[in-house]
């Protein structure tokens, strides 16, 4: 390359290639991960949990304290008496608190509240079901309780010693069960006539379990190990496996799972943020909030449907992030009454440019040969 | 395994140099692809840039038809190789609107794999057609090649290496290249996997086989190797995804010319396709920490 010409050509068309690219990058569209989430307005705060229901505001404890919060718009109004809260559950204005003495409480966001009934054991966990007469489970070391939203949960089913419950999922379709993981690593299922059968198959899921049920009826599970399980119509299969860091350190603690809509799922570590599935466990995407700690995992509105309209909240040590669904790579849609103008022009374009780079290629060597063709 | 002697910087002889041809045919297509953007939403009219490939296919017929333009040939048709198996693989995805209903659902696994492997078979049609229609002497795709030692110590090592520098690397550095280990996809992995797979295939034949043959016919391979590397960097902007891209674009530029590099040195494509499928199986089989997030 001795050519001074030569070097002034390739360092034409590297410079070129590249500018093209940075200009071609300037308009690409590309959104950038800090675009997914936002932080939720209001003071920061130091989340522990929250509940997930499908009303704009939800219960959470935040400083061992339950209230209703508006992520939208920050607010967080503390539940009277909600001081020392274990668990909280919601449906739409309905709430219940487990506080950590084994009060039962039941709340009205912007409304009253009052003591359903002290339950013995040490608390673990309080769910509501979904449908017009919802069901109440609050679970701890001695036994689940259960009966409808507004009872003082007179229905108790007791467990092994050696299998108390550790952890209580809600399930998102009417008639459905309600999971609850045993010490002893057992999954069960809480039918509607109050009794308990366990999961034939199912993985032990160790300490600090997380468990989901999708609308279309899969169930997702994971537990100490990183290991996320699906039950399918053809049984228990690993989907994911989360990784130590960097290789050779700990697996990150799953931290919650929320389920939305028929497929789509979050699941909520401590230190890779949350994972996301769309397709009920097959794929998964990394949809992580600034802060990679979460604790706590929320869906509030329709979040991954046709016209979203909620929102994902994610609490962590560093405040609560808002995540608004963005459009995932997929064929879009084309429509449009101008599109045959368009297609018009751009085949215009194409065959004008193709006839003038043909013709000035042509052009300076048009002497070589008489004939045109050869 | 004797070492190879590569004459980098010797040009080829009695050819010309070539550059009016290529700038004339790059900045034509920079034209075809842009100028749209004008009046009307490119990526509503024409995704799977068409436009590109009837461009390319126009200057092809010509410069095989018209005796003065043949020079310009084998370079019309290592853009046509780029730009047909591209739109035929995108449409078969279903980025055109209705795609074939015979291969499976939007997004399955059966629709990405049929995509796939398309695309490689069309582009390997495409090299022989090149390889036989465009005027002598015969193009050295580096295709039909016996494999050695060397070859394979090319292919591990630099997978490995790879993956090395995957994992040493920050993700926000390396954009969608950076690929720190998260977690394990189930089975999307191995599905998603082939597919790029066959991809991975398809791209070097088309960038390190047919268009570096096609440059090295009227340039050094030194200057031909860097070119091709540029073009599929730029090339990859075409790709839809939400990842950082301002690193990702000059971090595939640097692969590019690291597999002409090895495609040169050991006369082969293999090694670089080795690198090259072990790369695109570990970006979906991994839940790669920069992409929609983190």
């Amino acid at each position: 390359m001795a050519d001074p010409r030569r070097r002034r050509w390739l360092a034409a068309l590297l410079s070129a290639g590249l500018g093209l690219a940075l200009a071609a990058l300037a308009t690409a569209p590309v959104n950038a991960a800090s675009l997914w989430w936002s932080a939720a307005p209001g003071p920061a705060r130091s989340w522990s949990q929250i509940a997930s229901d499908s009303g704009s505001t939800t219960l959470a404890i935040s400083g061992g304290v339950a209230g209703w919060l508006d992520p939208l718009t920050g607010s967080f109004q503390p539940v009277a008496g909600g001081a020392g809260a274990a668990y909280v559950a919601a449906q739409g204005p309905s709430g219940l608190v487990l506080l950590r003495d084994g009060r039962l409480l039941a709340t009205q966001a912007g409304g009253t509240t009052h003591v359903l009934r002290l339950l013995p054991g040490q608390p673990r966990g309080v769910g509501i079901g979904p449908g017009r007469r919802p069901r109440v489970v609050a679970a701890t070391s001695s036994g689940l309780f259960w009966g409808p939203l507004g009872s003082l949960l007179p229905h108790r089913v007791p467990l092994r010693e050696s299998a108390t419950p550790i952890h209580l999922t809600s399930p998102v379709s009417a008639g459905e069960p309600f999971v609850v993981v045993a010490s002893n690593g057992e999954l069960l299922f809480l039918g509607t006539n109050g009794r308990l059968h366990p999961s034939v198959g199912a993985p032990r899921l160790g300490t600090h379990p997380v468990v989901v049920e999708l609308g279309d009826g899969v169930l997702l599970a994971g537990g100490r190990s990183g290991l996320v399980w699906g039950l399918f119509r053809s049984g228990w299969q690993p989907v994911l496996q989360l990784l130590p860091y960097g290789g050779i350190g700990g697996v990150p603690a799953l931290t919650a799972m929320i389920s939305d809509g028929p497929t789509a799922a979050y699941l909520g570590t401590y230190g890779f943020g949350t994972m996301l599935t769309p397709d009920g466990g097959y794929t998964w995407y990394r949809a992580a909030p600034p802060v990679a700690d979460v604790v706590g995992l929320a869906t509030l509105g329709p979040v991954f449907a046709a016209r979203p309209r909620g929102v994902v909240v994610a609490a962590t040590p560093g405040g609560l992030f808002l995540h608004r669904l963005q459009a995932l790579p997929g064929p879009p849609s084309y429509r449009g009454a101008s599109l045959e103008g368009q297609i018009l022009g751009t085949a215009g374009v194409t065959v004008v440019t193709a006839a003038l780079a043909i013709l000035l290629m042509w052009w300076p060597r048009r002497r070589e040969r008489r004939r045109l063709f050869v | 395994m004797s070492p190879v002697a590569v004459p980098w910087l010797a040009r080829p002889a009695g050819r010309g140099v070539g550059w009016r041809e290529f700038t004339l045919i790059l900045g034509g297509a920079a034209i075809v692809l842009l100028l749209p953007r004008v009046f009307g939403d490119p990526q509503g009219v024409d995704p799977d840039a068409w436009r590109l490939t009837g461009y390319f296919a126009a200057l092809t017929a010509a410069s095989l038809l018209v005796r003065p333009l043949r020079a310009a040939a084998p370079l019309s048709f290592a853009f046509l190789t780029l730009g047909l198996p591209f739109s035929t693989w995108l449409w078969l995805l279903g980025y055109a609107g209705p795609a074939p209903g015979l291969i499976g659902g939007p997004d399955s696994l059966a629709r990405n794999a049929f995509a796939g492997i398309a695309e490689m078979v069309l582009a390997l049609a495409m090299a022989a057609c090149f390889h036989y229609f465009t005027p002598a002497p015969r193009p050295n795709l580096r295709l039909w090649v016996r494999p050695t030692l060397l070859m394979l110590g090319m292919g591990v090592g630099g997978s490995l290496l790879f993956l090395a520098i995957g994992f040493a690397l920050p993700a926000p550095l390396l954009g969608r290249e950076g690929v720190p280990l998260l977690a394990l996809n189930g089975s999307a992995a191995l599905a998603l996997g082939i597919a790029n797979a066959t991809s991975a295939i398809a791209q070097e034949i088309q960038f390190r086989g047919v268009l570096m043959s096609a440059l090295e016919r009227q340039q050094s391979r030194l200057v031909a190797m860097l070119t091709q590397g540029v073009i599929f960097g730029v090339a990859h902007i075409a790709i839809q995804y939400e990842g950082p891209a301002a690193t990702f674009i000059p971090i595939v530029i640097l692969l590019g010319w690291l597999w002409g590099w090895m495609s040169v040195r050991s006369r082969s494509l293999l090694p670089a396709m080795l690198v090259h499928v072990v790369a695109d199986f570990f970006i979906v089989a991994v839940v790669v920490s920069g992409l929609y997030g983190g």
